[in-house]
């Protein structure tokens, strides 16, 4: 059967002989879904080999790849495997276009979205690093506790002044302290060790069984390409004509 | 009209047609042609909608994915590519069975058309299921499936739950959104931003999966009824349309989650 308008077995009484010409619907074949399903499935197995190899890449001859190298693979594929579903599976191809064109211009409205939120974000320290400073603080979640009016806590931690990441590491931590002081700890702790260092192998033990490296702790070099600005006015941002001070040899008339 | 139509029973006959024979269209539209129109165009300009919820969701990933690239690399490692892979292949072929029960429909395969949207339902549970059981519960609260082949990277605590159904792998859970975080061996300061974004983003597409599942098994009871037929499937095709969203969403997330390193 041709994937071309078919139109269904309809007798309209008022057009016996059929002289008025309706939009049929489209019968896909079977054969052009498995098709379809087939590509998708090796486009999904594309879209691993191809994540996988990257990191093979990369190890392999010690480059470091980009990022966007990454993300523009995988983005790629994913957007033709999505035409294809569109295409087919939605029958997109088959259809009015106005239907394509609606689902083109949501996404011409999605991309706007996304293009003036990343090129305002990414480039606030392109000329005034300062300007990069509000986003970076915050995030570390050391603020999360939900108080009622009377000041009871509803919801959340104390974390101290700690970020949450770092207020798990010390419960746990402390949490070893207590154990061995408690004569509960299984092993215990070696004579000279500290929860800490016992803290240290019980991670790297997690990290090795999920095969993951663990990274040297973040330092202000090794740290993201972010620079956080140093709290306090900006200093000679602007300085009102009252405040400024005469330089040596400025006032001679 | 004055025309006696034998297949309607006559004059004064009884209509004996099954129901997607019988089923004009209602009042308010003119032709049954203009009301399957109609609601395809209703339902695309819906579809445009739930693309851009999820895209607002993808913005909120870019940005913090830009903000916190060391995290996200981070983040990602922490899932296994292989659920990912394995929820990827089912949802394409519940996409394959939806369209194939839309073709059914048309061709008046009735039999076909309830089996289609039975394996569609079956796939979409298995979605949730897997999600649930193998990536959801061991990184929330630590508590492997059994039969999870990670449970034997790990020491077995020797704590189970549900009848030795889940084991419980020390210090391995925790990892969860936001101000819920409480895992210990996390390597970088900003992950619970991580866990947030992932998640917002598989939980709500989860939920969509679901609402899928409750519109195939209301197609279902319908199919069974005899309700759809070569002229009379709208119900089917918007379904349909709605399952291949939420499928492409999918198709979105799951490199953008599990594939970066």
């Amino acid at each position: 059967m041709a994937a071309h308008a078919h139109t269904p077995e309809t007798f309209d009484p008022s057009d016996p002989h059929h002289l008025i010409a309706h939009h049929g619907h489209v019968i896909i074949r079977p054969r052009t879904l498995v098709a379809v399903l087939t590509v998708l499935l090796v486009f999904t197995v594309t879209t691993v080999a191809a994540s996988r190899g990257e990191v093979w890449f990369a190890h392999k001859f010690d480059v470091e790849i980009p990022q966007i190298v990454n993300v523009l693979i995988a983005l790629s594929i994913a957007v033709v495997k999505s035409v294809l579903v569109a295409m087919f599976f939605m029958q997109l191809k088959y259809d009015n276009p106005l239907h394509s064109i609606l689902f083109l211009f949501c996404l011409f409205a999605l991309a706007l979205f996304l293009f003036f939120a990343m090129t305002d974000l990414g480039t606030r320290a392109m000329v005034y690093t300062f300007k990069s400073g509000e986003i970076q603080r915050g995030g570390l979640g050391i603020d999360t506790q939900v108080k009622d009016e009377s000041g009871h806590v509803l919801r959340g931690v104390d974390t101290g002044q700690l970020g949450i990441v770092a207020w798990a590491r010390q419960r746990r931590i402390e949490e070893i302290g207590n154990q061995q002081s408690q004569g509960l700890l299984k092993p215990p702790l070696a004579p000279g060790e500290t929860a800490e260092e016992r803290w240290e192998k019980e991670a790297a033990a997690f990290h090795a069984a999920h095969g993951v490296q663990p990274k040297p702790p973040l330092t202000a070099s090794t740290a993201s390409k972010h620079i956080t600005p140093p709290p306090g006015p900006t200093p000679d941002l602007y300085t009102p004509d009252a405040m400024l001070k005469p330089k040596t040899g400025e006032h001679e008339h | 009209m004055t025309t006696i139509d034998l297949r309607k029973g006559g004059v004064g006959g009884v209509d004996n047609r099954p129901y997607h024979e019988r089923y004009e269209h209602a009042p308010h539209w003119r032709t049954q042609e203009a009301e399957f129109d109609g609601i395809k165009l209703g339902m695309w300009l819906f579809l445009a909608t739930e693309v851009l919820l999820f895209g607002g969701m993808f913005c909120g990933y870019a940005v913090f994915r830009m903000l916190y690239p060391e995290a996200w690399a981070n983040g990602s490692h922490y899932l296994d590519w292989k659920w990912g892979c394995l929820n990827t292949i089912v949802l394409l072929v519940s996409s394959f069975t939806v369209a194939m029960s839309i073709h059914n429909a048309q061709k008046n395969q009735q039999g076909w058309l309830k089996i289609n949207l039975l394996i569609t339902m079956v796939c979409a549970v298995a979605f949730v299921a897997i999600k649930l059981t193998f990536e959801y519960t061991p990184k929330w609260s630590g508590y492997f499936f059994f039969l999870d082949p990670a449970l034997h990277h790990y020491t077995d605590s020797g704590k189970t739950a549900l009848g030795g159904l889940f084991h419980f792998v020390e210090g391995y859970g925790g990892k969860r959104p936001g101000a819920l975080f409480s895992y210990a061996y996390a390597e970088n300061p900003y992950e619970h931003i991580w866990w947030s974004v992932y998640y917002v983003a598989t939980g709500i597409h989860a939920t969509h999966v679901l609402i899928g599942v409750g519109l195939l098994g209301w197609l279902y009871v319908r199919a069974g009824k005899g309700h759809f037929g070569p002229t009379h499937y709208t119900a089917v095709e918007i379904v349909g349309l709605y399952w291949h969203i939420v499928d492409m969403i999918w198709i979105f997330l799951f490199p953008l989650l599990y594939l970066i390193h």
